[in-house]
């Protein structure tokens, strides 16, 4: 075999590879055939937990599985048993469509619990669509999927990218700060939510400008040269919508480099990024999320946060509770319209009011969008917990920051 | 750009390329002798890196980081004998195809393990006290762990010159890189040499993953992400080659964190295309090993 051949192979195997590595692992769970209108009810949970993303699979699993279990230990929904189908989508949107399609297709299930990755959220809410599958979206947050992208058998729990940015805006908009730079993954998740928060900067502070945004890849591991470029450009703060391993990865680098006693800098410090740095979280920065478990304070969350600790041995982090909220929307929902079918379930979810465990909020008719807050913080030692928490907490209702509805139904295209 | 913002770049290019350059020459090393391309390169230092994020935990971030290196070096190569030995060594006389399959079961087989092991959730390694923050260079500030990356490759570098050309294993070494046939007819025991050439290579991956953890998030998909960029080294230095390696891993490297100075969205795009343009020009690499006759 002559070498140049031999040298296209390996560069041909290399691709398949990563094609292969991210399709090899398909079913994590079984599940039986549900009938129609009796025995078990199937439930599919599709969610990365490997990957890029992969830190908030695996809260999606836990949660998820504990909420069915409640669910079957009170009797079930509609006196049917739950039975509750895993499956692992890998952050790969090809094999998210596949597996959606298999489990509507073929195990016939009532409703889909959606990813952590926007990309495969927003490749499976079309088989959703197609289907008529209703499918409920807790950690994934691209707008498009309330928006451009909606249909009636979406539903999403979490704030949105443009609720997470405006929010953001809101929350800093009494900082001092005049030259803001942004750093955001370089995929749709990263480029809308961070555009959000610019639009409304721009809007409350008009003196404040970008002199620097960067898109580093998702799954980028080495942050330096990002750094140095955004600090070349003498910023007084700096924006990130970086998270999970990124963000875990950006902020020893940034460390190392003295970025942090540079620079204001917020990101999406949440629960588990906090718990994987443990001591090397930068204290005193200024950290956003969705469902962070000490910054809620209803009835509700304590006795979660006990027997999710007493299940896994673990806070929950906002990926759980997110995902464990969708879980119960879609039984309260199935309750309230008497039958698992997706239409009158849809009926019955527009306009309902829900207790979730961040307390009372409403779905939106329009675009199937929970009202739920987004919270920011600061980031501080927890010698409680064991790893840094937040103090100083505000957060911003749902109602203020969404879209309103003329904009949701311009971009809806209706 | 101003003198101090391109020194900055070019020291982070080239502790970058430091990195590629372990990896990569523990991947050169083992094609120029067995003519094996070890897909499941990328999977030892992945498991290096899991390792070392281990042995940090329970021996304390203050010194844990030369432990870690050591029983990341050392558990690696293990795992690299038994690799040769259980797989490698029946595939030799078959098909570059079957040999690049099986080490793809092994990439298949190593993530599993590590997920299995140590889960799915990334881990963060403390470095120690003394190789944090910054120093001052050139009016700007380099952190001294990147130079400490720099350090070490340089040291891996010359230790592995020094063995190929100064020992009697070196030498066996050469020889079998360039006919391990008459190697075998002079009474070497050629089989044992490649499992020693395959041990060191994957115990460079190892200190690779080991001295890469602490600066970075340790998770699953370490190994596919580093095994591309390795790739692009050795097609642009030339398989087979240490010298390859070292003149591939600085371009890798240096164009990296240039490209994402001038056109971030491009950087990636620049070695692959550095890629493109030598395998049209010299399919063999910069360097690369002429085919055995």
């Amino acid at each position: 075999m002559k070498l140049r051949k031999q040298t296209f192979l390996l560069v041909v195997v290399v691709l398949i590879g990563l094609l292969g590595s991210a399709c090899n692992r398909g079913a994590v769970g079984g599940g039986e055939q549900a009938a129609d209108e009796e025995g078990p009810i199937d439930v599919a949970l599709i969610t990365d937990s490997a990957g890029a993303t992969s830190l908030f699979g695996v809260s999606n699993i836990n949660a998820v599985k504990m909420a069915v279990d409640e669910l079957n230990a009170d009797g079930g929904v509609l006196d049917r048993e739950v039975n509750l189908l895993v499956r692992d989508s890998n952050s790969d949107p090809e094999l998210g469509v596949k597996l959606a399609r298999e489990a509507i297709l073929e195990d016939e299930v009532s409703a889909i619990f959606g990813p952590v990755s926007s990309a495969v959220a927003v490749a499976m809410t079309d088989v959703a669509e197609q289907n008529q599958t209703p499918i409920f979206f807790h950690t994934s947050n691209t707008q498009t999927l309330t928006a451009e992208n909606f249909h009636k058998y979406a539903f999403q729990v979490g704030p949105n990218t443009t609720m997470e940015g405006r929010g953001n805006a809101i929350a800093l908009q009494d900082e001092p700060y005049k030259r803001w730079a942004v750093i955001a993954p370089d995929y749709e998740f990263g480029h809308l939510q961070s555009e959000a928060f610019i639009t409304k900067m721009a809007e409350l502070n008009p003196d404040a400008e970008i002199v620097k945004k960067v898109y580093p890849a998702l799954g980028e591991k080495d942050f330096t040269s990002f750094i140095t470029s955004i600090l070349a450009a003498k910023p007084d703060a700096v924006y990130g919508a970086l998270f999970a391993g990124d963000l875990v990865t950006f902020t020893k680098q940034a460390q190392d480099l003295g970025f942090f006693d540079k620079v204001f800098f917020t990101s999406l410090y949440e629960t588990d990024s906090l718990s994987a740095l443990g001591n090397d979280a930068p204290l005193g920065v200024r950290g956003y999320s969705r469902a962070p478990f000490y910054a809620i304070d209803t009835p509700e969350i304590e006795p979660f946060i006990a027997e999710y600790r007493e299940r896994y041995d673990t806070y929950p982090s906002d990926w759980a509770i997110m995902a464990y909220d969708a879980v119960k929307l879609w039984a309260a929902g199935v309750e309230e319209a008497g039958t698992v079918e997706a239409d009158p379930l849809v009926d019955a979810l527009e306009g309902f009011e829900f207790t979730s465990l961040r307390g009372p909020v409403t779905i939106r008719e329009v675009d199937h969008q929970a009202s739920v807050p987004v919270y920011s913080g600061i980031v501080t030692e927890n010698k409680e917990v064991g790893f840094p928490t937040w103090t100083d907490i505000e957060s911003i209702p749902g109602e203020e920051v969404w879209l309103s509805e003329e904009e949701v139904t311009q971009l809806q295209g209706n | 750009m101003t003198l101090d913002e391109f020194v900055i770049q070019l020291m982070a290019g080239l502790s970058r390329a430091g990195l590629l350059f372990i990896v990569s020459a523990g991947l050169s090393l083992v094609f120029g002798a067995l003519r094996v391309i070890n897909l499941a390169h990328g999977s030892l230092y992945m498991l290096g890196a899991f390792v070392a994020a281990s042995v940090v935990t329970k021996v304390g971030s203050a010194i844990g980081l030369l432990p870690a290196v050591v029983v990341a070096a050392v558990l690696v190569a293990v795992v690299g004998v038994a690799i040769e030995i259980g797989i490698l060594r029946r595939l030799y006389r078959q098909e570059h195809l079957l040999q690049l399959l099986a080490t793809y079961g092994v990439v298949l087989v190593i993530a599993d393990v590590v997920r299995y092991i140590w889960g799915p959730t990334n881990r963060s390694v403390a470095a120690p006290e003394f190789l944090r923050g910054s120093i001052g260079l050139m009016g700007g500030s380099f952190p001294i762990y990147s130079l400490f990356i720099i350090a070490v490759a340089l040291a891996a570098g010359a230790g592995l010159w020094l063995v190929v050309n100064r020992t009697s294993l070196g030498r066996d070494i050469r020889a079998a890189i360039v006919d391990p046939e008459m190697l075998a007819g002079v009474g070497v025991n050629v089989s044992r040499l490649f499992t020693i050439v395959f041990a060191l290579g994957a115990a460079l991956a190892g200190i690779a993953g080991a001295i890469v953890a602490p600066s970075t998030a340790v998770g699953l998909g370490m190994d596919i992400e580093i095994i591309i960029e390795a790739f692009a080294v050795t097609i642009i230095g030339g398989l087979g080659s240490i010298t390859g390696a070292l003149i591939g891993a600085a371009l890798v490297g240096i164009a990296d964190s240039f490209g994402i100075l001038l056109a971030p969205r491009l950087a990636v795009a620049f070695i692959f295309l550095a890629m493109a343009i030598v395998l049209a020009i010299k399919p063999s690499g910069l360097f690369g090993l002429p085919e055995r006759a």
